[in-house]
């Protein structure tokens, strides 16, 4: 087997008191689309600003293509197009301008960032509005730049943290594409709670629930234990069997 | 770009070799400046401000220009300082209370924007840009920043003093103002850090904006009441010796200034040589003291507004509204009206942006 792109060892983070992540362990390899999904405050997005380099207080072991990530954050991002699940966007700016200035900071030589900008954009049907001000779009629209942002430099590995939010039905259906798409050439590190689409778009999924890897594997052995949906086998090992009695609790609410 | 940004953006980026010896990436230093200062220029300033609520779909522009005329025009205001005495002392001492008031007034509302923007968490820290350029910027964007409320503001006097008092008192002063520019980022420094001591980080936006009020309305009392400090003739400020305020910071600068163009004495001289100690020593405590406690308290605030609060237990919570659910059914009538009352009551007390 070639070596992982991705190497994390016994990886662990706390926030004062509270213990995040306590030990995950996770090989990456080429090729492979990740999802990585787990319940609200699991560590998923604490796992992902490890691997981009943004939270170095951590114990264990981060390797991002031989690269140690403490030793070499900056060297990391380079490989990594990481699009984070706040949108945060300069939204004074055009399109243009931000798109611009993204491949500025990844060192793209100007003409290169102008082709690619013409046709990523276009390719999200956005090619009209890139010298409007990113103030003036809607979510989804923000959403797609945000994307082509992350997508610009070419990385090798993709990192989604809920990159589906406020995007229409038609934008989900060519981000899904997009996604496996990249795959062929890129590693898709993709989080969510959308189970649906994780279970289409990923080749391999990790369940993470307080801190700890409770499931990894294809979607057909995950749900070798039964024909039950990823939805299902989400909410049999992070639930605890709450839900059945929350519907209850909810509807008798309106009695007297 | 406009032409001062310009200008700010050539002269920040001229030492590149400087830059690159200390691991600094020039190309995306320039990158992260020029978009900086091109925001700038777009984002509402305190005076476009209530322009911008009004119709916020009218989008604002060349920020940089208009408050660097306000700026001049306050420059042009303080030189009414110079009329209020025919000691030096006393004319720059006066001076320096209204530039450090309102320099700290102008700044401490952008360095909420400048220095905590979040976003740049989440947009500049993702991609391959070291800490030395990212800190670069930070500290570059800031000086430009200052640079474009400072100039115009001390350019008047600047004028006048190289009329009044001659070329050397006028080099002096340009020194003075640039340290008196750094006292007053320790100021709002120290400022942030107080708050951000006794306070959570949450509450840390609402406050500065309380800050903000208090000053503006500390500036407007002292316009008010020192005509009435001075003498007989309406004109004449006599500071007495041994009134607090000629050994406040304003005076350092004041009596600094006077050294170039008469004689002091001893405490005088002591009073004068803080105007350099002052500023120095402020910047070894910003520096060695405070920066590491305010840039751990800042991650917190871009962390997501820190720790979550516990919830409160049901039966806690029935007692504080008790009484004012009573007052509700006292002066209003019926349901809905009490409902309003009780909204209007909470938002109240809650929102600042409620009015």
């Amino acid at each position: 087997m070639t070596d992982p792109i991705i190497s994390i060892k016994n990886l662990r983070k706390q926030y004062g008191p509270k213990q995040v992540l306590r030990g995950i362990d996770l090989d990456v390899y080429p090729g492979q689309v990740l999802g990585y999904i787990g319940p609200n405050g699991a560590g998923k997005s604490t796992t992902v600003k490890i691997l981009c380099g943004l939270q170095t207080d951590f114990s264990g072991t981060v390797m991002v293509r031989g690269i140690d990530i403490r030793q070499d954050p900056v060297g990391v991002r380079q490989y990594i197009g990481y699009v984070p699940e706040s949108a945060d966007l300069y939204d004074v700016l055009t399109a243009s301008e931000f798109l611009h200035f993204m491949g500025a900071l990844y060192g793209l030589p100007k003409d290169t960032c102008d082709n690619r900008i013409q046709k990523m954009m276009g390719a999200f049907g956005m090619a009209a509005n890139l010298d409007q001000r990113i103030d003036t779009f809607s979510k989804g629209m923000r959403q797609k730049v945000l994307l082509v942002s992350s997508l610009l430099h070419n990385p090798d590995i993709i990192i989604l943290d809920e990159p589906l939010n406020g995007l229409d039905a038609n934008s989900v259906i060519m981000v899904k594409v997009d996604l496996q798409a990249c795959a062929r050439r890129q590693n898709v590190l993709y989080c969510s709670h959308m189970m649906d689409v994780v279970e289409k778009v990923s080749d391999r999924i990790v369940l993470i629930n307080d801190g700890r890897i409770v499931a990894d594997g294809s979607i057909e052995s995950l749900k070798q234990q039964g024909d039950q949906s990823l939805e299902q086998i989400f909410s049999q090992l992070t639930n605890n069997g709450m839900q059945g009695h929350a519907a209850d609790d909810l509807m008798r609410a309106f009695e007297p | 770009m406009n032409l001062f940004n310009r200008l700010f953006l050539g002269a920040a980026m001229a030492p590149k070799q400087l830059y690159r010896s200390l691991g600094i990436n020039t190309a995306q230093l320039k990158s992260i400046l020029q978009i900086k200062l091109e925001m700038d220029d777009r984002r509402p300033s305190a005076l476009q401000i209530g322009r911008y609520q009004a119709s916020p779909s009218q989008k604002v522009k060349r920020t940089t220009l208009v408050s660097m005329f306000f700026s001049l025009v306050l420059g042009f205001l303080f030189l009414i300082s110079f009329r209020f005495s025919d000691d030096p002392a006393t004319q720059l001492g006066v001076y320096f209370t209204f530039l450090i008031c309102m320099l700290s007034l102008m700044l401490i509302g952008d360095f909420t924007s400048v220095l905590i923007d979040v976003r740049d968490n989440n947009i500049i820290l993702p991609k391959p840009v070291n800490d030395r350029t990212f800190l670069a910027s930070r500290l570059l964007h800031i000086m430009i920043h200052m640079s474009k409320v400072l100039l115009p503001m001390s350019l008047p006097a600047w004028g006048y003093i190289a009329v009044q008092y001659g070329v050397f008192p006028s080099i002096a002063f340009a020194i003075l103002v640039l340290l008196a520019a750094v006292f007053s980022v320790f100021l709002i420094n120290t400022l942030y850090v107080l708050v951000l001591q006794i306070t959570s980080p949450e509450k840390f936006r609402n406050i500065i904006s309380y800050l903000q009020i208090l000053f503006t309305v500390g500036f407007y009392a002292a316009v008010q009441i020192m005509p009435r400090m001075s003498g007989e003739d309406g004109l004449v400020l006599e500071v007495p010796d041994d009134s607090w305020w000629k050994i406040s910071p304003p005076f350092w600068f004041g009596y600094a200034f006077k050294a170039t163009v008469g004689d002091l004495t001893a405490a005088q001289m002591l009073s004068a040589s803080m105007a350099l100690v002052g500023p120095m020593l402020s910047v070894w405590f910003v520096v060695k003291v405070m920066a590491p406690n305010f840039n751990r308290k800042l991650a917190m605030l871009s962390g997501g507004g820190g720790t979550p609060t516990a919830a409160v237990p049901i039966a806690d919570r029935s007692g504080s509204v008790s009484w004012l659910a009573k007052i509700a059914s006292v002066v209003c009538n019926g349901a809905a009206e009490q409902t309003g009352f009780l909204f209007t009551w909470k938002m109240m007390l809650r929102s600042r942006s409620f009015a």
